[in-house]
């Protein structure tokens, strides 16, 4: 049997300065917080969709039976806690009782069952529901997952708020993606939706806080909403959300770009939130077709690259040099694996790897979008610093849904600049993920990379799990499957009424009030 | 269908100076003065541009991000820590040549189907309902939806405006071959047995020209704005090399912490695109001073 | 004049259905599809394409196209969007206020600024102030309008502090928010549009102050303005209507930028993001519906035309 509970560690990814500070004013209930991100969300149906714009929104109006606290392990939130049979196979998850949907409807087992059968079927990381063999209710406040073979990334990815496995009332649950009304267990509920313009939640006062805990935790813990209603609203330009947070229109700022930070730090009004590590940027390497294809030239590009150069001007001056495949910190850090390859800058040795290689001057394209300005930027710095070798660069920046629907064909580009922000912050099963299965990013699987993701994603002991991504970070080096260029560092920004905010994966609107 | 205004074209070839007489009038027209030293300047400063920027446009130096303007950065530098000022007399050069491409194509397309359908009856109907068609979207939401659809880059971004502006010209064509074709010297000439592209070539086309050539100016200058609005859409030519509206656009997020980087490129469209509707209005006094308004 | 209405109206209906092909063809260049907007990157070329059967994006063009028409036709149904969750015509009626009210006062306030500038310009033509105020007319004419739309926020949002930076206020909530809102997006197109308009009073004004009867008006000593306001201001009228309906095109289309960056939820952002979610039923409709209005600005100034001059009806089709 294992536990209820696993607290992560010492993890402090995500945690600020001011996450010490101690609520010393009074709690006070009211108020309509006004926050703004940049993009307006593809979807309110939380279990389709992997985009950060949802994430900020659906948070607030849905809940998983487990949830991330705020070192990003798991925890449970709608379950009471789960008992895992020895044998790996049967997850028995106990459910909290008196929660209720926005609709006033009490949830049990039917509901969590149908929902994450719905899951399987239109869920953004439906594959964490491809080991399970069967769902079982038997009460009301019991569910029972059989697994066909051990997944012990299950609870990791049933936590994960990539795209959450929300909970939603079983009558919602048989509904088509994207078909469903807005119900959740959340603290705040849906009240509208206007495309390009803003989303409105209301505080759900029957909401059943979760009394296991003392407070907030991550996505978790005692959540208590104390403001009326939030709109979050779709501002496309930077500018203008600025302005609008020294104005005073807005309230709560998603991102605020790092040079704004740096002027409003004086701005006695507003308070900064830096958050790194938020995300590594990476390129992406083609291994299927052209140079890229060959390990010489790909280790010729490793070598090459000056990648602070690409971080400072990609992340604006907020990174972190470094080279591991999972945050320091974190479970399954691999620690110095692979440093030795890392921003080595030695362009006599890129030149003698080329010439290994047997580099012609073939065209290399290098695939960025322009929706995301760090990908066009870090795309911009690395065909520059690949021209200085000598390498015969183009530079192709389509937008971003072009920059995907390319990257899946297995030509028309060999290197892909990519954020990656949610699958780190979820652990090791995505990252990996993304490199191995039936269509790694790379085009072509790596049989070691493939061995270490399957003992990953079947070992029961942690140790060999652990063992795994190491060998897989090893890997990424020694093979130069793709490049981490570092780690991405974002800022949150509220105005300075707003107490006891603390930064988070999304701007989490609980569990702060205004003075 | 937007409305036709009679765009009279001219018919007699008294009206129209030519040769020297032409250069002199046209020099001492004031606009037209203006109008040539500013869009003069920034074409020099685009054929001249290797030798007279005082950096590479290119280069990145992350150690100076966003530099305010200084000794070394006279307009400042951008979030590589490029210098402005070089990036903005590179970008005159994919502005312009992005601008004349589509004169060129709007220039000779319009004329082919303006002419066509203007001298061949029949062709008249479905042609113009055609251009009416292209020309019922607002030209600019017309150019980014085809711009998108292309991809972005330089060639298609031309593409693209040539689709949305074309209907212009061809209507212009075809208004003043309308009237051409009917005078006395064209039914003589039809008379005296020469062939449709004879006639058409000979005599047709060239008295349509003026107000082709005027219109072509704004056309220029148009295309010079909509190449920034297509940048700032995302769908513009794509980096590394820069263009006016691409140089705007990568400064939008900074407008509030280094407004130079989007301040001077738009001041350096706004220099060229005012040389240019000065020149179009000075040609259109010049050539055609009975010609009223034409569409812009 | 219903003959010449008709005739119009009818000729409008070729016009539309270019749009339309023009607008399928549109959609069958663009690469990449709502899918993997939806998806996102870490999706599978498997997941793609179950997503694609899903959202019946796997079936050709050409079908496509049929079913379209033929919904629209037999049930004037422009087909739902997935990623709004909304039909396409209520998105379109639901933001199609934001994108009328901003050109209308855009238009309002460029005329009223156009035609005073004029004004101006053809009481004392070739004076100073005759090409100080066309020079300031043409410069507006120059700038490109998103970029001024950037610059007032600088100015009027945060250095002033005004003027909020973007968001819509509807009329009927709270009109001075309304205006508040529109003030700048209206007020950049409308310098960048009043140009056009400026030159063109300016030009029948000097038209009609030449013509024989203001001659006469002005022998008997009556003063300048009285007499501009008198006579020519009604002569005035056609060309400037005329030229009011071209800038109507020209600012629904600068209205489709400057909603980007005033953050406001018209038909244009609505378009502009469709095509970047590759939503494609609102992209068809959204580009339908603007043309379509387009064509009935420009049929209403037609008519008003020939209404006001009756040698119109003739000579034009």
């Amino acid at each position: 049997m294992i536990t209820r509970r696993q607290l992560g560690a010492a993890a402090v990814a995500g945690i600020g300065a001011s996450a010490l500070r101690a609520p010393a004013i009074a709690q006070k209930r009211g108020g309509e917080v006004v926050v703004a991100q940049q993009a307006q969300p593809p979807s309110l149906d939380a279990q389709t969709t992997t985009a950060q714009a949802s994430r900020n929104i659906n948070l607030h109006i849905y809940e998983t039976l487990f949830a991330r606290d705020e070192a990003g392990n798991p925890m449970p939130d709608l379950a009471e806690g789960v008992d895992i049979s020895a044998d790996g196979l049967t997850y028995r998850f106990a459910l909290r009782t008196g929660v209720r949907f926005h609709n006033g409807k009490v949830m049990d087992a039917t509901d969590v069952k149908a929902s994450l059968e719905r899951y399987g079927k239109v869920g953004g990381s439906a594959f964490i529901m491809r080991p399970v063999d069967a769902i079982e209710t038997p009460d009301a406040r019991t569910v029972t997952v059989k697994l066909k073979e051990p997944y012990p990334g299950f609870i990791a990815g049933l936590s994960s708020p990539r795209a959450p496995c929300a909970i939603i009332p079983a009558d919602e649950a048989v509904k088509e993606a994207n078909r469903i009304e807005i119900i959740g267990t959340g603290p705040f509920r849906f009240v509208e939706y206007r495309p390009d313009s803003h989303v409105r939640l209301a505080r759900f006062d029957g909401y059943t806080p979760n009394t296991n805990f003392r407070e907030r935790d991550g996505f978790g813990g005692r959540k208590t909403a104390h403001f009326d209603a939030i709109t979050i609203r779709f501002m496309p330009e930077a500018g203008a959300r600025t302005a609008g947070l020294q104005t005073g229109e807005l309230h709560v700022l998603e991102a605020l770009a790092v040079p704004a930070a740096q002027r409003l730090r004086a701005d006695r009004n507003i308070r900064t939130y830096e958050m790194i590590p938020w995300a590594f940027q990476t390129l992406m390497l083609n291994h299927a077709q052209g140079p890229t294809g060959n390990v010489a030239f790909r280790r010729a590009i490793q070598a090459a690259l000056d990648l602070e150069e690409i971080m400072a001007i990609s992340t604006d001056g907020l990174y972190r040099m470094t080279h591991g495949w999972q945050h320091p910190g974190t479970t399954y850090f691999a620690g110095e694996v692979g440093k030795e390859l890392y921003n080595i800058k030695d362009q006599a040795r890129a030149r003698a790897l080329l010439r290994e290689a047997g580099y012609r001057n073939e065209e290399v394209i290098v695939l960025a979008d322009s929706s995301f300005s760090n990908h066009k930027a870090a795309g911009e710095v690395t065909a520059e610093q690949l021209k200085a070798i000598g390498v015969n660069v183009r530079l192709v920046v389509l937008d971003w849904p072009s920059a995907l629907n390319q990257r899946t064909r297995r030509e028309g580009w060999h290197i892909w600049t990519l954020m990656l922000g949610i699958e780190p912050y979820e652990g090791p099963y995505g990252v990996v993920g993304f490199f191995s299965g039936h269509a790694p990013v790379q085009h072509e699987r790596d049989p070691v990379i493939e061995d270490a993701q399957r003992r990953l994603t079947t070992s029961l002991a942690e140790a060999d799990r652990k063992k795994a991504v190491a060998d897989f970070q090893a890997r990424m080096y020694d093979q130069a499957i793709a490049i981490k260029c570092g780690d991405v560092g974002i800022v949150q920004a509220a105005r300075a009424n707003v107490e006891n905010y603390r930064p988070y994966r999304i701007p989490r609107m609980w569990d702060c009030w205004f003075a | 269908m937007p409305p036709s205004i009679p765009a009279s074209a001219t018919t007699d070839d008294s009206a129209a100076p030519q040769g020297p007489a032409l250069a002199a009038r046209l020099l001492s027209h004031r606009g037209v003065v203006v109008g040539l030293v500013l869009f003069g300047l920034v074409v020099l400063a685009a054929l001249t541009a290797d030798w007279i920027s005082p950096h590479d446009p290119l280069r990145n130096n992350f150690r100076y991000r966003l530099g305010a303007p200084n000794d070394i950065h006279w307009l400042g530098t951008d979030r590589f820590g490029r210098d402005i000022l070089s990036r903005i007399i590179h970008g005159t050069r994919v502005s312009l040549r992005i601008g004349l491409m589509v004169v060129l194509a709007t220039g000779v397309l319009g004329a082919l189907i303006g002419a066509t359908a203007g001298y061949f009856r029949r062709l008249d109907g479905p042609v113009m309902r055609v251009m009416d068609g292209l020309m019922a979207f607002p030209g600019i939401l017309l150019a980014i939806s085809l711009a998108a659809a292309l991809g972005p880059s330089e060639l298609n971004a031309a593409i693209a405006l040539t689709v949305a502006y074309t209907p212009r010209t061809a209507r212009i064509v075809r208004a003043s071959v309308l009237v051409v074709r009917e005078l006395d010297y064209v039914e003589a000439a039809r008379a005296l047995g020469a062939g449709h592209g004879r006639i058409l070539a000979r005599h047709i086309l060239p008295n349509s020209l003026t107000p082709l050539v005027v219109q072509c100016t704004y056309i220029f200058a148009l295309a010079v704005l909509a190449e920034a609005v297509l940048s700032f859409i995302g769908v513009g030519p794509p980096p590394p090399t820069p263009s006016l509206g691409s140089i705007i656009a990568d400064g939008r997020d900074y407008i509030l912490e280094a407004p130079w980087i989007s301040l001077y490129p738009g001041i350096a469209i706004a220099i060229t695109v005012l040389g240019l509707n000065l020149l179009g209005d000075g040609l259109r006094d010049v050539l055609d001073p009975r010609m009223k308004v034409e569409i812009r | 004049m219903l003959r010449y209405t008709l005739g119009r109206l009818v000729s409008a209906v070729p016009v539309l259905l270019v749009v339309s092909l023009v607008s399928f063809a549109i959609i069958a260049l663009v690469p990449g599809d709502m899918a993997s907007e939806m998806a996102g990157p870490s999706a599978t070329a498997e997941e793609l394409a179950r997503l694609r059967t899903q959202l019946g994006l796997d079936k050709p063009i050409v079908e496509r196209m049929l079913d379209w028409y033929a919904a629209l036709l037999l049930r004037g149904d422009l087909g739902e969007s997935v990623l709004l969750r909304q039909s396409v015509t209520a998105a379109i009626l639901e933001r199609l206020p934001v994108t009328l009210s901003l050109t209308f006062l855009a238009l309002m306030v460029a005329i009223l600024l156009g035609v005073l500038a004029g004004m101006i310009a053809a009481v004392r033509p070739n004076t100073w102030s005759d090409q100080g105020v066309m020079a300031t007319a043409l410069v507006g004419l120059s700038l490109p309008d998103f970029w001024l739309g950037l610059v007032f926020i600088w100015i009027f949002a945060v250095q002033l502090g005004w003027l909020p930076t973007g968001g819509y206020v509807p009329f009927a909530e709270d009109p001075l928010g309304w205006l508040r809102a529109m003030a700048m997006p209206a007020g950049c197109l409308a310098l960048t549009q009043m140009g056009l308009l400026a030159r063109i009073t300016r030009a029948s004004m000097l038209d009609v102050l030449r013509q024989d009867f203001v001659r006469t008006a002005r022998a008997k000593g009556l003063p300048g303005w009285v007499v501009v306001a008198k006579h020519a201001g009604a002569n005035v009228l056609v060309p400037v209507l005329t030229v009011a309906g071209v800038t109507t095109g020209i600012l629904l289309g600068g209205a489709v930028v400057i909603e980007q960056v005033f953050s406001l939820p018209g038909v244009g952002r609505l378009i502009i993001g469709a095509i970047q979610r590759r939503d494609y039923p609102v992209i068809q409709g959204g580009l339908l519906l603007t043309a379509s209005i387009f064509v009935a600005v420009n049929l209403v100034v037609d008519l008003l035309y020939a209404a006001v001059d009756p040698r119109v009806r003739y000579d034009r089709r």
